[in-house]
């Protein structure tokens, strides 16, 4: 069975970053923004801002246990000329403009290869990534190990998150998010990076598919189903690494970014996944098919009562009668 | 010096291609098939050729075509090849056959877009007329169906005019019927004054017109009774009468107006059946000579037509001939039919209300009552039945005054909503009432009309998905029981919610997720469903066909639909309530 109510909870509850993680980051982000924006040497330099990665294609997730989760943000750069020929003094000096600051000096705070990382004592940091807009129009982001640029088209990868998730009646993003509990929360596929599995996921969405398989991205199971499918089959035809082009269209790839050995191991777990996934949706039982989710997501995968104890009423605190309702019409719109 | 002839036309490159088809073919099929002559390519570019078809053989039934050893035809090749070459005769001996076409014209093709092909050659054209006459040798040819039979099988329109809206009943005798101007496209005509301004029409009775009812007054009257120009008449002849009522009607409309009048033509296949109509317009200065001649003498002893009148033209209106009598309902065979002369309440004028309301109001419900204060917005023209027109009308109004516009003849009433007390006697006058609230409060009120004794209506509630808008739910309490719709309603839910195989649909009956409502407007409106007014407009159309099915015996259950585009398998099933 589907099981859409246990997976709207297990989203809710346990996959999804909460609202008000998601709040604090924001606050904080904005904080560390006015902080830079009003450093005396880096100020006039900064454009602006933009949330990146799974925060901004809004498929973050709750971190492991008590690990730290992260949150990346554009920090947008007039380009200084003098630092042309080191593209890593961006890096440097935002470093140096938080070491400056009477409150973020004082926090852990360092360099990493394309970004500034921001640590808060509660399970939290912020990645501060310098982006520019080169004269000759190229989007860069700073690669600080060999001091060099790389493209980027942040606009490019929303847009292609956005065109992919809508085909999929906006249940990609929701599907990734459960992939990537898979990989963090249930060590499959490790070592698999966040924007790989991103970009191949959504690249097994098209258009075409609603054509052929009416319903196919109609909810969250069914979407999960029919994406881990295709990317098995995709997989399965690719015994060896392929090439995964960045989708925005910025012209680079992401093949550096992992190996053979991270990929079969990929490849393996998908097959098997896809399998666990099609059992699962397929089992008529409820309760056998609650089972084969959580052998999929663990105990965390909710196993509320079956539908049918929706029209019996929920336990309440000042007991009432108990009525046969016109319906419970809450699903219901007309 | 010598004058220069102008060139003669030639052929087109398609014609020739014609000409060569025809020539090959005639050969292959001597004597059956033989050209008779030489073509000839006038200054429109239309080639005619003579041909002469072998007919001896033809089988013949009593009332068909008699037919010659051999038939002669004139074949006109059009210079475009994208229009199908026609066939005549040259001579009138067909005319009043089903399917001639002002006496000397066949028509091979009904709907030419569809039964010809411009890429297929001739060989298929003289195939046609073959069978042409073949079918009517047998009197295949059904007179009472033939397009335009009364009239010479032609359209008769003049491009401009407006269109004339015919919807009571018409007889065989001389009337005196009235013109109203609807809109600039349209007149309707009527046995009384609508208003002030309508204008008094003849209905002129007539025999058949096989070659057609002419583009002239002269013509006209010649066609009705030959000679009619040229020698006088008994003052008892038809055609001064028609001309004696042209006179009369125009005498008594504005002067510098124009005259129409309707023929009533009767049919030959079928004299005692209602007559066909055509409605004509003299311009304005033929009626004010008509008017003049009227004030010189008594319009009955009117003799002859004046010369001023002899070339007046006919400007020929487009009749929409709506009589009951003569018009068959294009929806006469579907499920929908059910609620025609229905008196059917609605109760939410919502996404699925407006829709609901307007398709059983097409389908000939005779009183509707709606009810629903909720008010028109922009964003609600996304998905219901609303215009620009209506924002800040309640829904009710708005849609009340909506399905005026498309029905002249409903009634309809707006209500207060339950659990307004005067709708307790609804169920007792009312044959359907749909409830398409979604409110609780009309659920428990509908549970209440369910138990009344003398309940006549069947209650209906009508309600889709909150996430798509693309499944739907029906819930049907038949009239002669007194179970509640909510029993009905919970005993469904119990089956779907136990039922793997309707998973799809359990959704019906479950608390939305976050996602599955939104805000239209930040902080000024209550969550509402995703849906569109595709969703709705199909959903709604499947929900009422599959209430239209079950009004002639309704057996009191829940209907689960989905649309084709959700995949959900089953599409379509009925849970029937047991007591």
């Amino acid at each position: 069975m589907q099981c859409r109510k246990n997976f709207d909870t297990f989203l809710k509850n346990t996959v999804n970053l909460s609202q008000a993680k998601l709040t604090l980051l924001e606050v904080r982000v904005e904080a560390i923004y006015k902080a830079l924006k009003a450093d005396s040497e880096l100020g006039s330099l900064i454009r602006g801002k933009r949330p990146q990665g799974s925060w901004a294609q809004r498929t973050i997730i709750n971190p492991v246990g008590d690990s730290e989760f992260d949150a990346d943000f554009m920090l947008h750069f007039t380009e200084n000329t003098e630092w042309a020929d080191s593209p890593k003094t961006y890096i440097d000096k935002v470093y140096a403009a938080l070491d400056r600051h009477n409150i973020y000096g004082a926090m852990p705070h360092t360099r990493k290869c394309r970004c500034v990382q921001l640590s808060y004592a509660n399970s939290m940091h912020v990645d501060i990534v310098p982006y520019l807009q080169l004269a000759d129009g190229r989007e860069v982001i700073v690669n600080r190990d060999t001091n060099t640029w790389e493209q980027t088209n942040p606009a490019g990868f929303t847009a292609w998150m956005q065109e992919k998730d809508g085909i999929a009646n906006n249940n990609l993003r929701k599907v990734i998010r459960l992939m990537k509990y898979l990989r963090n929360h249930r060590g499959s596929f490790t070592g698999t990076r966040s924007i790989i599995l991103t970009t191949l996921l959504g690249e097994c969405v098209e258009e075409i598919k609603k054509l052929m398989d009416p319903g196919c991205y109609s909810d969250v199971p069914t979407t999960l189903l029919t994406v881990v499918e295709d990317l098995d089959r995709w997989l399965q035809e690719r015994p060896c690494k392929p090439s995964i082009a960045d989708p925005s269209g910025s012209g680079v790839t992401f093949d550096h970014r992992w190996d053979q050995t991270t990929y079969s191991y990929f490849r393996a777990r998908i097959h098997a996944h896809a399998r666990e996934i099609r059992e699962a949706y397929d089992e008529p039982d409820y309760d056998r098919s609650v089972r084969l989710w959580r052998k999929l997501f663990g105990d965390a995968f909710p196993g509320q009562p079956s539908a049918a104890a929706s029209l019996t009423p929920t336990v309440a605190k000042f007991a009432t009668p108990l009525l046969i309702t016109t319906t419970s019409r809450t699903g219901r719109a007309g | 010096m010598t004058k220069r002839k102008s060139p003669a036309a030639r052929p087109s490159l398609s014609q020739r291609r014609l000409l060569e088809e025809l020539t090959a073919l005639a050969a292959a099929h001597e004597p059956d098939l033989r050209i008779t002559g030489r073509p000839r390519t006038d200054t429109d570019g239309l080639v005619t050729i003579p041909i002469s078809v072998c007919t001896g053989g033809t089988s013949h039934a009593p009332g068909g075509l008699q037919l010659k050893e051999s038939e002669d035809f004139l074949l006109t090749l059009p210079a475009t090849p994208m229009m199908p070459p026609q066939v005549r005769t040259p001579h009138i001996r067909f005319a009043g056959t089903p399917h001639i076409l002002q006496g000397d014209r066949l028509c091979l093709y009904l709907d030419p877009a569809r039964e010809w092909d411009p890429a297929a050659g001739i060989a298929p054209v003289i195939n046609r007329l073959w069978q042409w006459l073949s079918d009517a040798a047998a009197g295949r040819f059904d007179p009472a169906t033939a397009l335009y039979h009364p009239v010479g099988g032609v359209l008769h329109y003049t491009p401009g005019t407006p269109t004339v809206v015919v919807r009571e009943p018409v007889s065989h005798r001389s009337a005196m019927a009235w013109l109203t101007q609807r809109t600039t496209d349209r007149l309707d005509l009527t046995s009384t004054p609508a208003d002030s301004n309508s204008h008094r029409t003849p209905i002129l009775p007539t025999d058949a017109l096989p070659l057609g009812a002419g583009s002239t007054l002269a013509e006209l009257l010649t066609l009705i009774h030959p000679a009619t120009a040229h020698v006088p008449q008994p003052a008892d002849a038809p055609c001064p009468a028609l001309l004696t009522a042209l006179a009369a009607s125009a005498l008594r409309n504005p002067e510098g107006t124009a005259q129409y009048f309707v023929l009533a033509v009767r049919h030959p296949a079928t004299p005692a059946a209602s007559p066909f109509l055509l409605a004509g317009r003299l311009p304005p200065q033929a009626g004010d000579t008509l008017r003049r001649l009227a004030r010189r003498a008594t319009p009955s002893r009117l003799g002859s037509l004046p010369e001023a009148l002899a070339h007046a033209s006919i400007a020929w209106c487009y009749l929409s001939d709506e009589r009951a009598e003569v018009t068959t309902r294009r929806d006469t065979l579907r499920p929908v039919r059910a609620f025609q002369d229905c008196d059917i309440h609605i109760w939410g004028c919502g996404g699925i209300g407006s829709w609901a309301a307007e398709m059983v109001a097409r389908a000939g419900a005779s009183h509707l009552t709606l009810c629903d204060p909720g008010r028109v917005t922009g964003g609600l023209l996304v998905r219901q039945n609303y215009t620009e027109h209506h924002i800040g009308m309640t829904k009710a109004t708005a849609l009340a005054s909506h399905l005026r516009t498309i029905r002249d003849d409903i009634h309809i009433d707006i209500v207060i909503p339950p659990p307004d007390p005067a709708l307790l006697t609804a169920a007792d006058q009312a044959d359907l009432i749909i409830d398409a609230t979604v409110s609780i409060t009309a659920g428990r009120f509908l549970d209440l009309l369910a138990q009344q004794p003398h309940r006549k209506a069947v209650l209906a509630q009508l309600a889709t998905d909150s996430l798509t808008a693309s499944l739907g739910i029906l819930t049907i309490a038949a009239a002669d029981t007194h179970t509640p719709l909510s029993t009905i309603d919970h005993a469904a839910g119990r089956h779907v919610l136990s039922s793997p195989n309707l998973e799809a649909y359990q959704a019906l009956w479950a608390e939305p997720a976050p996602d599955d409502e939104l805000r239209p407007t930040r902080g000024c409106s209550t969550p509402t469903f995703h849906g569109s007014a595709a969703d709705l407009m199909a959903t709604t159309g499947t929900l009422i066909t599959l209430l239209g099915i079950q009004m002639r015996h309704p057996v009191s259950g829940t209907h689960l639909c989905a649309q084709p585009h959700t995949g959900t398998a089953p599409a379509h099933r009925f849970i029937p309530y047991s007591e």
